[in-house]
Formats: structure tokens, C-alpha cells, sequence
């Protein structure tokens, strides 16, 4: 009778190739997390998005309801599945490729969910099976940063060429290449090392001394980047989707972001944004229009960008602004985690603090005509000249840490806020700005996301350390690497 | 010599014979007048013998010496009379309280009542009949003290959730066992009824029964009563014996309908005052610019009614057609169609000496209230019985069910849903309009607010979002039974239960819930068979003793086998919905679920002079669910029966006064395995990414040590009978625990996992249950019974799984109901207003409610009480009789009044201050004073006082009580906030008192039936779900619940339940 209760609609054995599969697909999240958090949340904190319905007083920054479920699928489905990885390699020594590579991973996983909320359960996570271990305590941010920085080095020394690794089908992210694995993981530790810049500077400074030897995403070509498809669309995509299902209310590009390309006559703006559907029949209509971001529902200022009647088109859906892009809309296009041109900039910065060799003029210049030139390889037609990109190079005459993290700012539109929202909070920059160009009441600008309502409730003890720790479990308290 | 002697009087004796006179006549009830079969008939004092027939006629040969007849027959009292010399006519009285009444326990065992150790409650058909209900068990409702019944709103043919002394589990299904004949039946619920976004409830079980083929339902309460059936009846039983021919008897045909006609009752109570818009101005689709209509993209109807006061004024509507502003007072009402439930049944019974049979068919069909949805059910049944060999007696029961719905409608927040669009739509919308425009020129679906897809228009749901089940089942059982000697007997008996439904759903292209068009199609079977031996040994150990020994076996296996499948990506070619015309390859899944379980057990039973009865049960099951080598458990049940007034002396206690008293108390363990499958690890493997294969490891840890459950429960009880047992009390204490409780904890995240599979956790549950039966009036022609039933339950999580303080039994919009351990099953836990420390609701400056930002307990859904009254009254012919039915305490989480009156100010409760703060607004604009430096005249005034620190005009308040009103608008807006929800203000009192049920029925008279060549007849008109008398939720049926799961307590878009007047016919032929 007993083998009645093997489960027949499941499979009893770790095949690590499927769960990785599974693991890496995760992390780019769904449905729910990408368009809740991401899009309804933290792009109009990041003032990439401006939602028309305008807001209700004292209502700036409300938290995004995706943020549960990016945790939950975060730590479930997507580092879990490596942890098994990992633990079962211990049983099986030719698996050592493949431990490495879902540690990369789960690393990566693991400095998005601890630069949204900080502290975080990470040594002694995912211990539910077989340990039965369902209360993990909450790990410093400090901890968490010296734990990755140091399982990147790890992983990155420990690929054997003489086991075997992924299938190019088991690997989404590089096909099963192990040269790419290294360069992510050494990469990745790059970003994180600046990250705490400000928090731990001799950290940063150790971590770029051993990466001066190592091989980095140093080409277009090395860029990690996570190639969507019919069944499984990229989330701008799908959110973009939904929301003009839904009257377009939400996914309209903002004013700050628009304002930010047109000063710098950005060339770049022809991807970043379509151009008003009227301003080709009225000239006096500006081409590219973005909404402003925190204004008033139902005041003048909204009003100026909600009535179509003033602009004579009276069955005109929203009033004549800017569209997003639609080369963002590509879903043929990988999504880059980790790009040449963002490479460029954390070299930019290191070289700036003086900390890695070269000039930080040339790395910022390097990282812009990289993206430029990636924009161009992934439209129909290049709609930025050789010339134009040579144009914009040539206005930066000097560097500073604000050009550096704007230009990040810029590559991170609408397809890696987690990186642009952890930059502001480092660096204060871009300066994001109301529609009077003051900026912001930073008093009251989120830094963290609450945790889930469930670690309050099945974890609480050690959640209530977390936050006799860190500070109170608000929007506002800061992170340990966050600017002060 | 002796022998010639001996032959001389038996001669006189025969020539005596000859030359007596023989005495002829009728017996009727006295209760009825029908007449009545089988009455022994005894002359006295000669002794000679007779029964009466079919029609109660009787003929009997009297001596001369013999000058009385004695009638006796089973439920009269004896009546002696003098033979007289015409045709007599006797009526015979009907006893009012059966002493020794029989019932049907565990194992289809008949007993009698009065050897029982344990509470039972026993309703028989007549009771039942009395409402069309197309779920026999809803008919159940209020009647058992004890048990308690909800059924989702969701129209006909929905599951019903059936409790017996609280919720022992923490995570369990915590609903009693369902058993025909002596054998369970299949009740599983086929979808999980309203789940957090919507689904749809596919009915359970126990709703494929014919009503009509019910003699008798017993409920079994507690675990000793249930100790029997083991594991799987750890939450008590129903135990349904069914109608079966009777031997001897004539073939009978019986003829039975009803007709009903259903309403909808208890609908939102919608103002008809404010139109659409928001903070008391008007915001449409379109506003007029230059006398031409301009659409308005910043309009948001979805604040439902904060506008202005629908006068009349000129608007353009949602569907640009100029309209008055003026309210539409019926709208919703008008949505909501009336229903009609018919149900025939057709049965033919009858025995002769070697067999009994009973065949019958039934239809019901209900077109109910909620447009579209029909439920049609079919019956075809049969229960024979024959006597093979002299001691060998073959039985089988066989029931076919086809049943078919249509359209079943969404629940909770489910897209299709129509209470939703009722409660988000302004006020000033016709009905009509969303009906003459669900669709615009291409086809798609356009509704009042297109902005967001949820909100969908319910004629184009009606129209084209259709879905249907059918099922066929096949359940019943045969059985053997061999008599090998008086004192022995042998029973063999399998009972299979086979079901098979398939559904299938489509949304619709072009529709906003998903406009590429959808189909999907599963199928589902399912498999329950139990097999039994028993064998009976009984005999008397000596003339004080009597005795039983039983030793019976069961194996279950149980098999339920899924398929679903639905198209990817749209359709190729328009508006063919089947899964071949997917346009990316369909996704597909198959799940099987297998489980068995043997069980042996033995009882015995004791009977001293019969007055103490001794029960002993023991029952070992072995679970193929548990972990093998540890997979069976043990436990036993004690009972004991006393009956004490069999011991006292007749000299001193007046019988007729005192007539029954027993005490009884009883002890059980029952043991529980668990679902199959949680004991390994597995990684589930899917294919419908777009990657190939992937896999992932069991978002549950299973648990390799799982132990069985274990209720443990002790139960008294009095009974006490007076006056000829006109009058008795029955009353029970019972206190039980569950422990070990194999419960799915829902866990931190942060360590891989949703859930885990643990051991934990005790439950108690202990209460009290009474039940009164009086007839205060009894005669010929007049007959009055009242009942009574009251029972108090209350629980207590004594402990959850170490480092845990909560169990979630539902989640949605940041409300749980939750089990946390000092608390009764069942809290409400979630935002409530910040207070001091002596409970004050703290307000700002403004006079604005505070919410706090920690979640507490806010209620909780377990009734204190509940109490029911039914009465019959009978004049001759004519009875009536009633049921009201209340439910004292409880709490309910009203969705719908958040949405109705916060969000949507659509309730007429969401009145409260608007005109008085229009009229402050105004008076402050005449006056040309911002709002900063104006204190309000008018506006909703919150009970609370000022938060410390609270400054108003440089004066410190803090402490005062509130003096300063605040706009209604943005109170309701912040209540309702999405995710900022404060739910306090709509957790409701959920007590009632109902009227549930009201009937009349009229018999006709026997002269009448006669010539009209029949044996019976009944006509009776019936209405059920008469009278909300008393309940504190305003707006929605305080019984409403969107699911039959744990999570009770919470209410959401509820349907309104019906309101149904019916016809009944009866012939017996």
C-alpha cells in the first residue's frame, strides 16, 4: 500500500538542468511582480512613468503592490531552485559547473531582494527541506554584501573545464558558455563593490584591486542579457499590454525623463519616445511631450495634459503625449541584467574615486556610444548617425559622478529600475525634479519596501530583530548603503 | 385414555368453532384517518389471532367466550374494545414519543434509541420535503442542534458546508462524513468554490441525492456515535438511509411534485440620491465643449456615486447618448430574473414474501434567479432486496445521477461577477443601457468603465461568457447477508461511487476579460469504493444479560483523475472555441490523486435487564498515506447507556407523569491519515513557459515522520420524557480535542517554501446542545408539536505548531481569518481604527479616523449560540408548521459594504453627512473662505476623540471628543483605500433570526381519494427563506459566504439568496 502514495505526477529526482531553467526564467519574474512593482511602484518613484489619473494629496509614493510577490518568487522559485542546486552537488561532484553558475545566480537574485528591503533572511534561508528550518534569521545588509562578494569570487574560481556544464537550452542566459558565467559573476561583483561605495569604501576598494586581473564584460557581445519570447513576454511588454487595455492611463513616459533628453538633445529620444500623434499635422505641437510626475488630480497642471478637447480631438484617447518607445516594446530583444555600456559606467565611477586604472571621461564617453550603438543594432533602421552619437560625446568635456549616474539613469529606462532606484539612493542622482524643477521632498521619497505581511507573520521574531536593527519596517528607513 | 381425551375436546373445539360469530371491520389512525395495515388484532380471552390488511380491514373468528379485541401496532397505543356486532371502526391513537423508537447508527445498524450511549438526532422525510432545495442537506438547516449548514451564494447546485460541533481542524476540510445505507459516499467539492479572485462553486457531493429516496437522515455528532466509520469521520456523520419496498406490501405507486417560484431577497439597499462623479462634482465619459460632446480621458466612474444629486439635469452618458441625471431605483433588482424550481418524483414499491423493491425516478430543474444559469438533474434509482436461500439475503441499492449546468456564475472578485458591477456603478446608469450596448460596432465589449477590465458588463457575460458541467454518477452497493443461525450473522457488502464530469468554460473573444478568446475543458473522475464484512454474533449470557460481539473489515480506495486543458495564446480562427483551434499550443495537465485504507474493527455491545447498555468499539485502520511501517493507528470508544427510570418503583413514580429518563456518557478517540503525497519530495515538471521542459522542487515540504490525527471527545447526556412522553429534554455536554493535526502551515518565504506539512496543533471544542420536544395539545382532531433546539459551541486553539502564533484559513485585500491559539477558530484579523489605551477611536484635526498600522483580531466567525424553533400544528386534515431559526454572535467581514459604501458611495448607508457637507462647502465658497481656514458646519461626526497632540485654532484638544466633521467622500475613500483598507467599520454582528420555512398542507379526504381510485393524497403550498426577522448586517444576508472552505466570515459581491413560494402534490396510488 505504501507505494500507492508515491506521487505519480511528479518527478522524485533533482534534474539540476530543469530546475535552472526554471530558476533563471523566475528571476525575471512574472505578471504580477514585473507590472506591480516595477511598473505601478517604483517606475514613477524613478519618474520613467507618470500615471495621468494624477495623485491624491499626501498620496506620492504608494507602495506598489507587487512587492509580496517579488519577494515570495524571488526566494521561492527562483533562489530556492539554485540552493537545491547547490546542495545536491554535494552529492554529486561532476555537478561542480553547475553549482557554480546557480550560485552566480542566486547572487544575483539575492542583491535585488537586499537592496529593496535591506536586511534580509540569506545564511540560513531556504533551509525549509529537508533541514525544517521555517524562521531563517535576518542577515545585516553588511553580511549580506560580504556573503555575495565573496560566493561571486568562489564561483568564479571554481568552474573545472573538465566537467561538464548547462546545454545550451538549460542555460537562458549564455547558452551554456562558462567564459560568460565568469565575466557575469566578476561583473556582478563589480556592481555590487560600488554599491557600497559609501558604506564600506575599503571593501570596494579590495574588491576592485582582485578584479583588475579578471575578465569582465568587456564587449556588447558579453552582455547578460535574457531573451524573452511569444509564450513568456518581456514585462514592459506585457504590462504595456495590459495598461493600454486599460486606457493607457499608466504607461506614459514622464515629463522629467522627456525634459532630461531634450536638454541634452539626447539623440537617444527617438527610442526613448514616439513622437505625439499630432504634431505631425500641427507644428505647433510639441513632437515629444512626457507627463509630469506628482501633480494634483483634477489641477490645472493635470488638466493640461488630460484634455484632448483643447487640442481640437475630441475622440483622441488621452490628450497628445508621448508613447513609450517601441523599440522597447521588442520582445525579440534580450532584456540586458548586466550590459557592456553599464560595465563602462561602474568603470567611470571606480576610475573617478581613483580606484581603477584609465579616465573616467573615456569610460563615460565608452558607455554612452555603447548604448547608443546597442539601441542601433536593435532597430529596423538606425535612427541615430554616427555623427549624432559623436555629437553627444563630444558636449562632455568633464565628468562627475552626476553625468556617470544619469547616464545609468538613461540605460536603465524602463527595463532595470532596481538599478536606478538603488543608484538614486546611493548617489542622490539624477536630481529628480517636480514640474516646477524643484526637487523632490526627499524627506518623504521611498528607501526600502515594507516587508511582506507574511514574515510578520510566520517569521516574527526574527523580523522584529530586522527592524530593532535597521529601523522601523517603513518606506523611509534607510538602507545600511544608501547615502546619508 | 389421555390421547382420547385430548381428542374429544379438539373436536368440540372445532364444532364450537363453526357455530361462533366472526367480527369484521377498519383500523384507522386517529391522527389521519387512513387506515392502517399489519395491526395485530388479538380476541380475547379465547387468544385468537389476526393482522389487519393493506387497507386496515380486518376479519376474525371469535369464540363464543370471546367478548374484547385487543389492537396493538408499532408507533399506536394499544387500544381494547368490545366486539360489537356491526362493522367497527377503530381508531387507533399514535404514540406520541416511540419508546422504543429505532434508529439507524453506524454501519446501517438499527438500534434502539433508548440503547444508546451518545447523541443522535434523527429527521425523517416528512421533515425534509417541506422546501425545494435541490441540495437535500440545505433542508437540514436548523434543525439538528449542532449542526451547522452554509451554502455559498452563488445560485442553484452550490456546495454546502456541513459542521458538527465546530471546526477540529485547523486546516482540514473540518465537514462530516456522508453515508447512504451504511456506506460513505464521495462529497468531495469539485472546484474550491470562491476562491480569493473569483472562481466558481461546482456543488459537492451530497447534492446529487434524490430527496425523495430518503426515509431518514441520523446525525451523528460526536466521535462515538462515528467511532465506526473511523478516520474518515472524524468531523461526525449524516447518515441517509434510504426508501425500500416493504414485504408484504402491495405494489404502490407514489407521485410527487413541486413547484416553486424564487425571488431574489435581501438586495443591496442602493441610494437614489448622488449621481456619478466625486467629492460632490459630476465626472462623465463626456463633457460638452462648444455645445459638441468631448470625451473626458481623466473620467474615473469607478468612484461609482460621489457626485452630484441626480435632478434631472443633462448629461452625456458612458455610451454617449444624452440622458437625464435622475437615479434608477430598480436597477438592480430588475437584473436578477425570476426563478422557478420544479421537481417530480415517481416511485413504485411493494415486496412480496422473498423480495422487496423500491424503483424511482426524479428531475428537478431550477432556472434560477441569477440569468442564465440553469441546473437540471436527473435521478434513476433502485433498491431490491431478495431472500436468494432461506438465510441468504441479497441487497443492492443503485443510484444513477445525470446532472447538467449551465453558466454557472463567477464568485467573489471574479471578473463576471455581476454584484460587483452593481456595487462600483453609478447611480444614475440604466440597467437598459448596458443591456442595448454590451458591444460596440467591431464586436468588442464595451461597458459603463472601459478603463479597467475587471469591471465587465453583465449582458455581454450573459451573452456570450458561458460554461457548463455534466456529470454522471453511478453509486449505491450490494450486499450479502447470511443468516447461519439465529445467533450469527454475516454481512458482505461493496458500495462503489463513480463520477465523471466534464466541464468546460469559455471567455469570450472580444471581451475584456481576455479579448484573444479562451477555452478550456477538463475532465474529472472519480472513484470510491468501500467494501465491508461484518459478522454479528448476539445471544444471552444469562436472563440478565444479552449480548452482541461484532468483528467487521473495510477496505477504501478512493482515485480521482484530473485533466485540464485550455488554449494558449488565442484562437485561429474567430469564435470557434475548442481547444484545436488554439493558436499556440494548448496547455494541458493531468493529475491523479490515489489513496486506500483498510480498517478492521470490533465491537460489542452489552444489555443488563435493559436498563445499562455497554458499548466498546475498537477500530485499527492502515493508511497508505502515512509513512510506511508507521502507517496505522489504533483507538477506541466507550459508551454507556443508563436508563433509570426503568428503576423506579412504580409505587412511588407516577408513569404517566415520569415515563423515561436515561443518562448516558461516552468516550471516543478517532484517529485521521492524511492527504496523499505529502510525504516525499518532488519536483513538478512544466512545459508551458515557452522554454521546453523546467522543473521545481514542491513549493510544500512534505514531512517524512507525519503521525495520524487524533480527536479525542467525551460526551454526556440526559434524556428525560414526561407526561406519556409528551414532553421530553435531551441534553448533551461534550468536550473534545484534536490533536496532532496534520496541517499544510503556511511558512516564511525566506526559506524556500509556501508551506510545510506539520504535526500540530490542539483544538477544543466543547459545548452544549439541547433539544425539547413537546406536544402540548394532543386529540383526534387537534395536534400541536413544538421543538426546540439550542446548541453553544465553543472552541479554542489551545496550540499550533512550535514558533507558530497563526494559521491562515483565508487571505484577501489584507483581511485574514486566521486560527492563533487562546482564540476561537476563526479570527478576523486585519486594519482597524488607532486607539488610546482605553479603546477610544483617536481622530485628527479634521476629525478624521486614524488607521492603525497593526493589524489586530477584529472578530471572529464562530457563532455564541444557536437556537430554533419549529412547531406543527394539525387540525384534521390540515397542517402547518414552521421553522425560525437563529444563530446568536459571529462576525462577518462584508466586502460588499466596503465597496458599496466606501468606494463606491452606492449604499444607502453612504448617505450619512453628504448633504450636510455640500451645504457647509457651500456656505464656505458664498462666504469666500479657503478650506484651511474654515471649520466645517456640517459633515459625518466619527465617535472618537482627538489625537494627543491635536492643535485646532492654537488650542491643544487632545483627549476632547471629536466636534469636527469631516467630509463623507474622503472618509469612505480612505476605509476603502486599496491597500490601505481599514476594515474595522465592516465587520458586522452576523446574528440572525430567520424565518426559514412555512408550510400548509392539506390531505384529502380518504372518500374524495377513493374515488378517484387512489390510496393518498397531499396538496401544499410552502415557502422557504421567508423572513430575515433580525439581523445587524445591513445590505447582504448575514449568512452569505463566498466559499465552503475555512475561510467563512468573509463576504464578498455576494449573490442575494432566494425567497421561494411552492406548490406540493403528493399521490399515493
Amino acid at each position: 500500500m505504501p507505494e500507492l502514495n508515491s506521487d505519480p505526477n511528479n518527478s522524485t529526482q533533482a534534474d539540476p538542468d530543469l530546475l535552472f531553467k526554471y530558476a533563471v526564467k523566475r528571476g525575471m519574474g512574472s505578471y504580477l511582480t514585473a507590472s506591480h512593482l516595477e511598473y505601478n511602484g517604483l517606475h514613477q518613484w524613478m519618474m520613467y512613468f507618470a500615471n495621468r489619473g494624477g495623485v491624491e494629496p499626501g498620496n506620492e509614493y504608494p507602495a506598489p503592490t507587487g512587492g509580496d510577490s517579488f519577494w515570495n518568487e524571488t526566494y521561492i522559485d527562483g533562489m530556492n531552485n539554485t540552493a537545491v542546486i547547490i546542495r545536491e552537488a554535494e552529492k554529486h561532484p561532476n555537478w561542480v559547473n553547475k553549482k557554480a553558475a546557480a550560485l552566480i545566480w542566486k547572487t544575483f537574485m539575492m542583491h535585488r531582494i537586499t537592496d529593496l528591503w535591506g536586511e534580509a533572511p540569506y545564511s540560513e534561508a531556504f533551509k525549509g527541506n529537508p533541514e525544517l528550518e521555517f524562521t531563517p534569521v535576518y542577515d545585516s545588509q553588511e553580511m549580506i554584501y560580504d556573503h555575495m562578494l565573496s560566493d561571486l569570487k568562489l564561483a568564479a574560481a571554481s568552474f573545472d573545464w573538465s566537467q561538464p556544464f548547462f546545454d545550451a537550452s538549460s542555460d537562458l542566459l549564455f547558452g551554456g558558455d562558462m567564459d560568460a558565467w565568469i565575466r557575469f559573476a566578476n561583473s556582478l561583483r563589480f556592481r555590487l563593490a560600488i554599491r557600497i561605495s559609501e558604506a564600506k569604501p575599503e571593501l570596494l576598494q579590495n574588491v576592485l584591486n582582485e578584479l583588475t586581473q579578471a575578465s569582465l564584460i568587456s564587449e556588447e557581445a558579453h552582455t547578460a542579457a535574457f531573451q524573452f519570447n511569444s509564450v513568456f513576454n518581456k514585462p514592459l511588454l506585457e504590462a504595456a499590454m495590459i495598461r493600454y487595455q486599460e486606457g493607457e492611463q499608466y504607461i506614459n513616459p514622464s515629463k522629467f525623463l522627456t525634459d532630461i533628453l531634450l536638454s541634452t538633445n539626447d539623440p537617444r529620444i527617438v527610442y526613448f519616445l514616439e513622437k505625439t500623434s499630432l504634431s505631425d499635422a500641427f507644428p505647433f505641437i510639441d513632437e515629444y511631450r512626457g507627463v509630469p510626475n506628482l501633480v494634483a488630480y483634477n489641477s490645472e497642471i493635470w488638466q493640461n495634459y488630460n484634455l484632448d478637447a483643447q487640442l481640437g480631438d475630441p475622440l483622441g484617447s488621452w490628450g497628445d503625449v508621448s508613447r513609450i518607445g517601441s523599440w522597447y516594446l521588442n520582445n525579440d530583444r534580450p532584456m540586458p541584467l548586466l550590459s557592456f555600456s553599464e560595465m563602462c559606467f561602474l568603470k567611470a565611477e571606480a576610475a573617478l574615486r581613483g580606484l581603477w586604472p584609465g579616465d573616467p571621461m573615456d569610460f563615460l564617453k565608452q558607455g554612452i556610444n555603447a548604448h547608443m550603438n546597442y539601441m542601433n543594432a536593435y532597430a529596423a533602421e538606425s535612427l541615430i548617425s554616427e555623427s549624432a552619437i559623436q555629437n553627444y560625446i563630444n558636449t562632455i568635456n568633464s565628468v562627475d559622478l552626476q553625468q556617470i549616474i544619469t547616464q545609468k539613469y538613461l540605460l536603465f529606462a524602463y527595463e532595470n529600475v532596481f538599478e536606478s532606484f538603488a543608484e538614486y539612493r546611493r548617489t542622490g542622482f539624477p536630481v529628480l525634479t517636480n514640474y516646477d524643477d524643484s526637487p523632490i521632498n526627499a524627506q518623504i521619497f521611498p528607501k526600502r519596501l515594507r516587508y511582506p505581511y507574511s514574515e510578520f507573520t510566520y517569521n516574527r521574531d526574527n523580523y522584529v530583530n530586522a527592524i530593532e536593527q535597521q529601523g522601523s519596517d517603513s518606506q523611509l528607513t534607510p538602507l545600511w548603503w544608501i547615502l546619508k | 385414555m389421555r390421547h382420547t381425551l385430548i381428542l374429544f375436546i379438539s373436536l368440540l373445539l372445532a364444532i364450537s368453532a363453526q357455530a361462533q360469530q366472526i367480527a369484521e371491520g377498519t383500523v384507522f389512525s386517529a391522527a389521519d384517518e387512513q387506515p392502517i395495515p399489519f395491526v395485530n388484532i388479538i380476541a380475547l380471552p379465547g387468544g385468537q389471532g389476526t393482522s389487519s390488511d393493506f387497507e386496515g380491514k380486518f376479519s376474525i373468528r371469535l369464540q363464543s367466550k370471546d367478548t374484547q379485541l385487543v389492537f396493538s401496532s408499532v408507533g399506536f397505543e394499544q387500544d381494547t374494545l368490545n366486539v360489537t356486532g356491526e362493522k367497527m371502526k377503530i381508531y387507533l391513537t399514535p404514540k406520541a414519543e416511540k419508546l422504543d423508537e429505532v434508529v439507524v447508527t453506524a454501519l446501517g445498524i438499527k438500534r434502539e434509541k433508548k440503547s444508546l450511549g451518545y447523541a443522535m438526532t434523527e429527521v425523517k422525510s416528512e421533515d425534509l420535503l417541506k422546501s425545494n432545495d435541490v441540495s437535500v442537506i440545505n433542508k437540514l438547516s436548523g434543525k439538528v442542534a449542532g449542526l451547522q449548514i452554509t451554502a455559498t451564494n452563488g445560485g442553484a447546485g452550490t456546495s454546502s458546508r456541513i459542521i458538527l460541533r465546530g471546526n477540529n481542524s485547523i486546516t482540514g476540510d473540518n465537514q462530516a462524513l456522508i453515508v447512504v445505507d451504511g456506506v460513505p459516499i464521495n462529497n468531495t467539492t469539485n472546484s474550491n468554490s470562491g476562491g480569493e479572485w473569483g472562481g466558481r462553486d461546482y456543488g459537492n457531493g451530497i447534492s446529487d441525492i434524490n430527496p425523495d429516496d430518503i426515509e431518514s437522515i441520523s446525525v451523528l455528532k460526536g466521535a462515538s456515535a462515528s467511532a465506526l466509520y473511523g478516520s474518515q469521520a472524524m468531523d461526525g456523520v449524516i447518515l441517509i438511509t434510504t426508501k425500500k419496498g416493504q414485504s408484504g406490501r402491495k405494489m404502490g405507486l407514489q407521485f410527487s411534485s413541486t413547484t416553486s417560484i424564487d425571488k431574489a431577497y435581501i438586495l443591496y439597499d442602493l441610494q437614489n440620491t448622488y449621481g456619478a462623479g466625486r467629492n460632490g462634482k459630476f465626472e462623465g465619459a463626456w463633457d460638452m465643449k462648444d455645445g459638441l460632446p468631448a470625451f473626458n480621458p481623466g473620467y474615473d466612474f469607478s468612484k461609482g456615486s460621489w457626485g452630484p444629486k441626480m435632478e434631472g439635469q443633462e448629461i452625456i452618458d458612458w455610451d454617449g447618448k444624452s440622458r437625464n441625471f435622475l437615479p434608477q431605483p430598480d436597477n438592480y433588482k430588475d437584473f436578477f430574473e425570476t426563478g422557478i424550481t420544479t421537481n417530480n418524483a415517481l416511485s413504485i414499491d411493494g415486496g412480496a414474501k422473498h423480495i422487496t423493491y423500491r424503483f424511482s425516478l426524479a428531475h428537478t430543474l431550477t432556472k434560477d434567479i441569477i440569468p442564465g444559469l440553469r441546473y437540471n438533474r436527473t435521478n434513476v434509482g433502485a433498491n431490491i432486496s431478495v431472500n436468494i436461500l432461506k438465510h441468504l439475503k441479497v441487497s443492492t441499492y443503485f443510484n444513477f445521477v445525470n446532472s447538467k449546468v449551465d453558466n454557472r456564475p463567477g464568485l467573489s472578485d471574479a471578473h463576471d461577477n455581476p454584484n460587483r458591477n452593481f456595487i462600483h456603478m453609478p447611480r444614475h446608469i440604466p440597467q437598459n443601457s448596458l443591456r442595448d450596448f454590451y458591444q460596440d460596432a467591431a464586436g468588442n465589449e464595451v461597458t459603463w468603465y472601459q478603463n479597467w477590465s475587471w469591471m465587465t458588463n453583465p449582458y455581454w457575460n450573459i451573452a456570450y461568457q458561458k460554461n457548463q458541467d455534466s456529470r454522471n454518477r453511478y453509486f449505491g452497493h450490494i450486499s450479502l447477508e447470511y443468516e447461519a443461525s439465529k445467533n450469527l450473522k454475516f454481512l458482505l457488502r461493496t458500495a462503489p461511487d463513480y463520477s465523471k464530469t466534464d466541464f468546460w468554460a469559455i471567455d469570450a473573444m472580444k471581451g475584456l476579460i481576455y479579448s484573444p478568446g479562451r477555452y478550456s475543458q477538463s475532465e474529472s473522475k472519480q472513484l470510491l469504493v468501500n467494501t465491508d464484512f461484518l459478522a454479528t454474533y448476539s445471544n444471552a449470557l444469562n436472563e440478565n444479560i444479552n449480548y452482541t460481539f461484532n468483528l467487521g473489515g473495510n477496505a477504501m480506495i478512493f482515485k480521482d483523475e484530473n485533466l485540464t486543458a485550455n488554449t494558449e495564446g488565442g484562437l485561429v480562427e474567430p469564435y470557434v472555441y475548442t481547444l484545436e483551434n488554439s493558436l499556440n499550443p494548448i496547455y494541458s495537465r493531468k493529475y491523479l490523486r490515489e489513496a486506500a485504507k483498510n480498517s478492521l474493527y470490533a465491537f460489542a455491545s452489552f444489555d443488563y435487564n435493559r436498563f445499562l447498555y455497554l458499548d466498546i468499539t475498537a477500530r485499527n485502520d492502515w493508511s497508505s498515506t502515512l509513512p510506511a511501517g508507521d502507517n496505522n493507528f489504533f483507538y477506541p470508544s466507550f459508551s454507556l447507556g443508563f436508563v433509570f427510570s426503568e428503576l423506579l418503583d412504580e409505587n412511588r413514580c407516577d408513569k404517566e407523569k415520569f415515563s423515561f429518563g436515561k443518562l448516558r456518557m461516552s468516550y471516543a478517540g478517532v484517529g485521521n491519515d492524511a492527504e496523499p503525497y505529502q510525504l516525499e519530495t518532488t519536483y513538478e515538471i512544466i512545459n508551458n513557459e515557452g522554454y521546453g521542459d523546467m522543473a521545481f522542487i514542491d513549493r510544500t515540504v512534505p514531512n517524512l515522520n507525519l503521525l495520524p490525527e487524533l480527536v479525542n471527545s467525551f460526551e454526556a447526556g440526559l434524556e428525560l420524557k414526561f407526561f406519556m412522553d409528551r414532553l421530553g429534554i435531551d441534553a448533551t455536554y461534550y468536550d473534545s480535542r484534536s490533536h496532532n493535526q496534520i496541517t499544510n502551515m503556511p511558512v516564511s518565504a525566506a526559506s524556500g517554501y509556501y508551506t510545510a506539512i506539520v504535526n500540530s496543533g490542539i483544538i477544543q471544542n466543547k459545548g452544549w446542545e439541547l433539544q425539547l420536544n413537546a406536544s402540548p395539545l394532543r386529540n383526534r382532531k387537534f395536534q400541536w408539536d413544538l421543538n426546540i433546539a439550542y446548541a453553544k459551541n465553543y472552541s479554542e486553539i489551545i496550540e499550533l505548531a512550535p514558533n507558530v502564533e497563526r494559521a491562515t484559513l483565508y487571505e484577501h485585500w489584507r483581511l485574514t481569518v486566521e486560527a492563533r491559539p487562546g482564540n476561537p477558530y476563526g479570527d478576523i484579523v486585519g486594519y482597524g481604527f488607532l486607539r488610546d489605551q482605553n479603546g477610544q477611536v483617536l481622530v485628527d484635526s479634521r476629525g478624521m479616523i486614524i488607521r492603525d498600522e497593526t493589524p489586530k483580531v477584529l472578530g471572529n466567525f464562530t457563532p455564541d449560540f444557536s437556537l430554533s424553533l419549529s412547531s406543527s400544528f394539525r387540525y384534521k386534515n390540515w397542517s402547518l408548521s414552521f421553522l425560525l431559526h437563529s444563530q446568536i454572535g459571529g462576525d462577518i467581514f462584508s466586502g460588499s459594504n466596503m465597496y458599496g459604501n466606501g468606494y463606491a458611495g452606492n449604499f444607502e448607508t453612504s448617505l450619512n453627512g453628504r448633504e450636510a457637507w455640500y451645504q457647509s462647502e457651500a456656505d464656505r465658497e458664498a462666504a469666500g473662505v479657503a478650506p484651511a481656514d474654515w471649520t466645517p458646519t456640517g459633515g459625518l461626526l466619527l465617535e472618537g476623540i482627538y489625537a494627543p497632540g491635536t492643535i485646532i485654532n492654537g488650542e491643544d484638544v487632545s483627549g476632547q471628543p471629536n466636534q469636527s466633521f469631516v467630509n463623507p467622500y474622503l472618509y469612505y475613500q480612505k476605509v476603502s483605500m486599496w491597500q490601505e483598507e481599514i476594515h474595522e467599520p465592516f465587520i458586522y454582528d452576523a446574528s440572525f433570526i430567520k424565518l426559514r420555512e412555512l408550510s400548509i398542507q392539506y390531505q384529502l379526504p380518504q372518500s374524495v381519494v377513493n374515488n378517484l381510485r387512489l390510496k393518498k393524497a397531499f396538496v401544499g403550498i410552502f415557502a422557504n427563506n421567508i423572513w430575515l426577522i433580525y439581523s445587524k448586517v445591513p445590505n447582504i444576508d448575514p449568512e452569505s459566504m463566498l466559499t465552503n472552505g475555512n475561510g467563512q466570515g468573509y463576504e464578498l459581491y455576494a449573490y442575494p439568496n432566494k425567497r421561494s413560494v411552492g406548490f406540493s402534490l403528493t399521490i399515493n396510488i
